[in-house]
């Protein structure tokens, strides 16, 4: 049985986070742990830092903690009705990412809000939590949008290269009851000729994970245009190696699927190998 | 259905290993790719010396070429007899690197311990089989010298990262020994407290067996991983990045007349 991760800060419960693991205890029973953490909101706590007594601090923490209290109720009762196996983390609320990546080297996959994870603090997706949580996993991460109602196709990002091919390994391990829905294998280079590195063993390794296959080059710039092509795509989940701890802020830069959970337009499945 | 190579010496087949790899392949309904591999700059090599002692017997690359086809003929239809369907890939470069290559697309590798590409003869593992382990983008596994089965899968875990991941890959690759006894082994330096991880790695492994052994083991860890599994038999060693080490300590020289006995079992090793 998969032990996955269910993340939220504060009062961001997300729904759609949510609705994915019910699609995923539909498919076979998974266990569920809830990582809940207090919001970090500077703009009410640089100003008591300036006051001499501990009291507006107290009061701030004690009010934090009733937020993630009422987090862990909601994540408890939609368990509950859904028959869900769960626990929940019970280490100090405060985020780390070292506490954070520690739970996710002892879990199988982390869902997490596209939209509001540490959105209190920055709306402008991927924040510097998500970053921090997207580089420091040690397990296989899926960000999912509010909007999420179902995966009715796959499409990998394929550059031929070591972290696409470990994305696509993990997610055929992971979350073969997927493997069933048509898949599309995209290279993305924008250049004239037709040539996609590596395609026959490519096909070979798709061919025996995969049901139905197809394998595409776009001649497009996947930082510019990726995101509209998969705009008019219905209920698809996006495979990408991307977000490798080794090319920290200028892979960021340049990471097509930045974009992609920049617009909230549809799930994400990130694995990465550092 | 996993991806599954067999790194094979074209000119040297060893039934033992396709024994193995065969009952991987029936175990997990998968195809056996049997990859195999030629060194290229040794039959260049060959070739000189032929030419240069003004030889005119048949060229060597026929009477190579003519041995791998024999050995692919074998393969085959050794594969056929028990079930498992196979692909096969010819690699004549250099071997190292073709297997790196091919394992980028593929879920796991199994080779021979002595697996060996140099025409003289090399201590084990061999310089193919340390890159391998090195480089290689998928799991590796060890085939035993021979095999009868397995009765228990032994986790070797010292708290670090690559001994979970380890642990992860082998349990995503192979659901089918969810049924067999799972040990844990720890292995922690003296004076070194080796529970507070304990309760994580037990919560996680939990969620796939009913039951799992825990055994904590104090000292030097390849000595003391060698003592443990001295004699052992019908078990499946999983290990992270030190096993590539760890591997090399089992079967040192110094230790030849055990080493029978303690690669008597496959060993599965991921790194990241």
């Amino acid at each position: 049985m998969k032990k996955i991760l269910f993340v939220c800060d504060g009062d961001n419960f997300s729904i759609g986070a949510f609705a994915l693991i019910k699609l995923l205890q539909e498919k076979e029973p998974i266990s569920v742990k809830g990582i809940f953490f207090t919001p970090v909101d500077f703009q009410e706590l640089i100003p008591i830092s300036y006051i001499p007594t501990a009291e507006p601090y107290v009061k701030l923490k004690s009010k934090e903690r009733m937020i993630v209290k009422k987090s862990k109720e909601s994540f408890i009762k939609n368990c509950d009705s859904l028959n869900i196996s769960f626990d929940i983390h019970d280490e100090n609320e405060e985020w780390t990412v070292e506490s954070f990546a520690k739970e996710t080297r002892f879990a199988d996959l982390a869902i997490i809000s596209e939209e509001l994870f540490c959105a209190d603090l920055s709306q402008h997706q991927p924040n510097i939590f998500m970053q921090e949580a997207l580089r420091h996993a040690e397990c296989a991460v899926i960000l999912v949008p509010e909007n999420f109602k179902s995966i009715d196709r796959i499409v990998v990002a394929y550059d031929g290269k070591k972290e696409s091919m470990f994305a696509l390994r993990q997610f055929s391990h992971l979350l073969s009851q997927f493997t069933d829905i048509p898949s599309e294998f995209v290279f993305l280079k924008n250049e004239e000729n037709d040539e996609i590195p590596d395609a026959d063993l490519l096909k070979e390794y798709a061919r025996l994970h995969f049901n139905s296959i197809s394998i595409t080059k776009l001649h497009i710039d996947p930082k510019k245009y990726f995101a509209s092509w998969t705009n008019d795509k219905k209920n698809i989940l996006l495979v990408a190696g991307s977000f490798s701890r080794s090319v920290v802020s200028e892979l960021f830069k340049s990471s097509f699927s930045a974009e992609i959970i920049h617009g909230h337009q549809l799930p994400v499945f990130i694995a990465h190998h550092s | 259905m996993r991806k599954i190579l067999l790194a094979i010496d074209a000119q040297h087949l060893s039934n033992k290993t396709i024994d193995f790899a065969c009952y991987v392949a029936a175990l997990t309904k998968s195809k056996l790719t049997g990859i195999f591999l030629e060194n290229l700059l040794i039959e260049e090599m060959s070739e000189l010396a032929q030419a240069s002692s003004y030889n005119n017997d048949v060229p060597l690359s026929y009477e190579r070429n003519k041995i791998t086809d024999e050995n692919i003929r074998s393969f085959r239809e050794a594969c056929e007899k028990r079930g498992v369907n196979t692909n096969i890939h010819r690699k004549r470069g250099a071997p190292a690197q073709e297997m790196i290559e091919e394992s980028r697309f593929a879920d796991l590798i199994i080779t021979n311990a002595e697996t060996s590409f140099k025409k003289k003869m090399e201590n084990t593992p061999s310089e193919f089989v340390k890159e391998i382990l090195e480089k290689a983008e998928c799991p590796v596994i060890i085939a035993p010298g021979s095999f009868d089965g397995i009765d228990e899968i032994i986790f070797s875990y010292n708290k670090s990262r690559s001994s979970v991941l380890a642990i992860k890959q082998f349990v995503y690759l192979f659901p089918e020994f969810q049924n067999k006894k799972i040990t844990l082994l720890e292995v922690n330096k003296e004076n070194e407290i080796g529970v507070r991880a304990k309760p994580r790695i037990s919560e996680w492994l939990k969620t796939y067996y009913d039951e799992v052994d825990f055994k904590l083991l104090t000292g030097d860890c390849e000595e003391e991983l060698f003592k443990y599994l001295l004699n052992k038999k019908n078990l499946f060693l999983v290990m992270g990045a030190y096993g590539r080490n760890a591997f090399s300590s089992l079967i040192k020289p110094s230790r030849a007349s055990l080493i029978v006995k303690t690669t008597d079992f496959p060993i599965f090793i991921a790194h990241h």
